[in-house]
């Protein structure tokens, strides 16, 4: 087996001075996609590096800051689903990291992979959509803030260049008005319960009381090339309660800009189908009496 | 490109010289002789490579050796204490729920990660902590009622 070139950085300064000029390069974090690339043959292991960033400590865990949360690249889901932090601002991220993979694979997968990597199907993204998160990303000349929705140019492509490190994740807070509370979830569709990748999935989250919509913010998953943001739902619910007609007309929103393919994992049509009715559940889960 | 790498294998240290990017399951099987860790689909799907790492289980067969540095790894056959058996592995025999016996590794350190937490789990927890491991002989009822048994087992004796 030919192996890619391996090197294993100790500090994000030690990290720049090291990478070889002339290879492709991968950051290996918690490895769950990046070893079945390797696998499949679709990375070419003797053009490529792949730079181990898991002695990075400073690009683990999860900080409150006064106006976001920031979640270190290295952050993996496990720890995600468990965090107190999380559940107040981002509860959709957390039903999202709940249902990614299995125990096992949630255990390594990191939150920086799930952007890196990104596929429509990410579990994370729909949700770091639907808060406008921003992924820091450095290379060593400094770092700056994309949004979420630019870091990713297609499928499994990023706009970063070749060296770029995602470092972080910054979810603004959501100010919550006195009465209301935050809520939200995360659902997708896949061939059975356990360790499925989406072929659909959805991310809702709001600001509720009751019924009564102060603030929502709704993406797609796996029914486009990149991840969805329906933001006209927000322009259709917020300020008012949710009812039958009004969920309707969001379904009809998304309908208009869901634009699923064909492909390995499902179907246009399929995906088209259960789309509304995914975000229906989602919605009507987190938004009651 | 190789490298020395030790860690700790059922509690005692080892030391091996391999590419870090070899997977942890090749260098169990192939290096060590640990074959009690079975190779399945090999991509992190079915969880038959499954080993406790610092106490958190992982698809070995994902896993590039060289982040096992300094780590300390359990497979089965690490929870045997002096030739007899650990209470799950008994109490998995006794209520019949091996059958072919290729996923049972990994389900029973999955069930070890478990009741390290808590010997009281709820159905949907023990649902949960064995879902990244697939049988394909049994249809996990055996295997869920064997778990149950070994909480209850293990809570009275503690």
């Amino acid at each position: 087996m030919i192996y890619p070139e391996y090197i294993q950085p100790v500090s994000l300064t030690d990290l720049w001075g090291k990478f070889p000029q002339d290879k492709k390069i991968y950051f290996l974090a918690g490895g769950t996609d990046l070893f079945n690339y390797l696998r499949d043959g679709l990375i070419d292991a003797s053009s490529s590096c792949f730079v181990d960033i898991s002695l990075l400590k400073q690009l683990d865990g999860i900080t409150e800051e006064s106006e976001n949360i920031r979640i270190g690249a290295l952050t993996t889901f496990s720890t995600i689903s468990e965090s107190g932090l999380l559940k107040k601002y981002c509860p959709d991220l957390v039903a999202a990291a709940k249902v990614l993979g299995t125990p096992q694979i949630a255990n390594r997968a990191t939150i920086g992979g799930n952007i890196g990597n990104a596929s429509p199907a990410g579990d994370a993204l729909p949700s770091l959509a639907a808060h406008f998160a921003k992924a820091e990303v450095a290379n060593s000349k400094g770092s700056r803030l994309l949004n979420i929705s630019d870091v990713f140019a297609g499928p499994k492509k990023t706009t970063l260049a070749n060296g770029e490190i995602i470092t972080a994740v910054v979810i603004p807070k959501i100010k919550v008005k006195a009465g209301f509370t935050v809520v939200g979830t995360f659902k997708k569709i896949g061939g059975r319960k356990s360790h499925i990748i989406a072929k659909a999935s959805v991310a809702v989250f709001a600001v509720v009381k009751n019924k009564s919509v102060d603030y929502i913010s709704v993406a797609l998953g796996a029914v486009g090339p990149k991840i969805i943001e329906v933001r006209n739902i927000s322009k259709i619910l917020s300020g008012k309660k949710v009812s039958p007609e009004l969920t309707e007309k969001c379904k009809d929103e998304i309908r208009k800009i869901a634009s699923p393919i064909d492909d390995f994992r499902s179907t246009a049509e399929y995906r088209q189908e259960v789309i509304c009715p995914l975000f229906e559940q989602a919605l009507n889960e987190i938004v009651k009496d | 490109m190789e490298k020395n790498i030790k860690f700790i294998l059922n509690g005692k240290e080892v030391e091996v010289t391999v590419h870090p990017v070899k997977t942890l399951l090749k260098v169990l099987r192939e290096d060590l002789g640990h074959t009690e860790v079975k190779a399945g689909c090999e991509q992190g799907e079915c969880g038959s490579c499954t080993v406790i790492i610092d106490g958190k289980i992982v698809n070995s067969c994902i896993f590039p050796v060289g982040q096992a540095e300094g780590s300390s790894i359990i497979t089965i056959a690490g929870l045997c204490k002096e030739g007899e058996l650990h209470p799950i592995q008994k109490i998995f025999i006794e209520e019949g729920a091996v059958q072919c016996g290729f996923c049972t590794p990994g389900i029973i350190l999955a069930v070890k990660v478990l009741l390290d937490r808590t010997l009281s789990p709820g159905d949907e927890e023990i649902r949960e902590a064995v879902s990244g491991n697939l049988c394909r002989c049994t249809g996990y009822s055996k295997i869920f009622s064997a778990i149950k048994k070994a909480a209850v087992y293990m809570r009275t004796k503690k």
